[in-house]
């Protein structure tokens, strides 16, 4: 049963929920190019990116699962590359957690017309 | 829609059992008013029965596992995880580049996904002016190239049915 929280017991506890972690994800995803929701709009930034991003910590190790949209005319394994990178860096620059792999699954192709 | 197959099937192999049962425990003759039927008649249909009742759960099975095998992603390894591309995605793919080349002529896409790479099926009518073998070509050359380029999966096969002219009388 993965847990919901991280924790670090050197100088005193740390606890970090599995909502940080992903709420971090989701803002990496905000800002990657050509990067949108699952709905083909905008990536949301903050709490509402949230269920587009699935966390799993397991042994202090973090998994992370992404669900987005790529906008047409982009190469989908680049834009993919680009933001596994980018959520590991930001993941784990930001909670000093190992990032074991970042799963991105491109549910569609996003027309940035329609979502205006 | 997968959930009814599922149960449909779950059901149906459900009645092929009873009804084999049925037909294993049958002991007398039946009379149906002034018609009386033997024992093993009785066992024949019921066994008919229960081998229809099989071999429409097997169908809805086959029907079930089908579209779970279209709709599942098609995965592409990377160093940081994997990438994972929807088939929805390859289509509106396709669809988009298909639509810019043949603007107002109607047109349907189907994807199947092989070990090999995939197969895209376009279904269009003819536009007026164009002929079938060079338009097939280029519709052919153009998915090949854009959708493999664009998500980095193989296209192994693209087939183009034109299935009517879109030519006044």
């Amino acid at each position: 049963m993965p847990r919901d929280e991280q924790e670090f017991e050197e100088a005193g506890r740390i606890n970090i929920a599995r909502d940080v972690i992903s709420t971090i994800a989701a803002l990496a995803a905000a800002e990657t190019p050509g990067v949108f929701s699952p709905e083909g709009a905008p990536f949301p930034r903050g709490p509402a990116a949230r269920r587009h991003v699935d966390t799993e910590l397991l042994g202090g190790r973090v998994r992370l699962s992404l669900r987005i949209a790529v906008e047409y005319g982009r190469v989908v394994p680049q834009v993919a590359q680009e933001l596994q990178e980018k959520v590991k860096t930001e993941v784990e620059r930001m909670t000093a957690l190992p990032v074991e792999a970042v799963n991105v699954e491109v549910v569609r192709i996003a027309f940035p017309k329609e979502a205006r | 829609m997968s959930f009814l197959l599922w149960a449909e099937a779950l059901l149906l192999f459900v009645a092929a059992v009873l009804t084999g049962l049925g037909a294993a425990g049958v002991a007398s003759t039946a009379v149906l008013g002034s018609i009386t039927i033997p024992e093993l008649w009785i066992r024949v249909i019921l066994g008919i029965f229960s081998a229809a009742f099989l071999a429409g759960s097997s169908l809805c099975l086959a029907l079930w596992a089908g579209r779970i095998e279209r709709h599942r992603p098609l995965r592409l390894p990377g160093p940081r995880g994997l990438v994972l591309i929807t088939p929805q995605t390859v289509t509106q793919l396709a669809h988009a580049l298909l639509a810019q080349e043949l603007e107002e002529t109607p047109f349907r896409i189907r994807l199947r996904t092989r070990r090999d790479g995939l197969l895209i099926r376009i279904f269009l009518r003819l536009p007026e002016e164009a002929r079938i073998p060079e338009l097939a070509e280029h519709l052919q050359e153009l998915l090949t190239a854009e959708v493999s380029q664009r998500t980095g999966l193989k296209v192994q096969e693209v087939e183009v049915v034109v299935h009517g002219t879109s030519r006044r009388a």
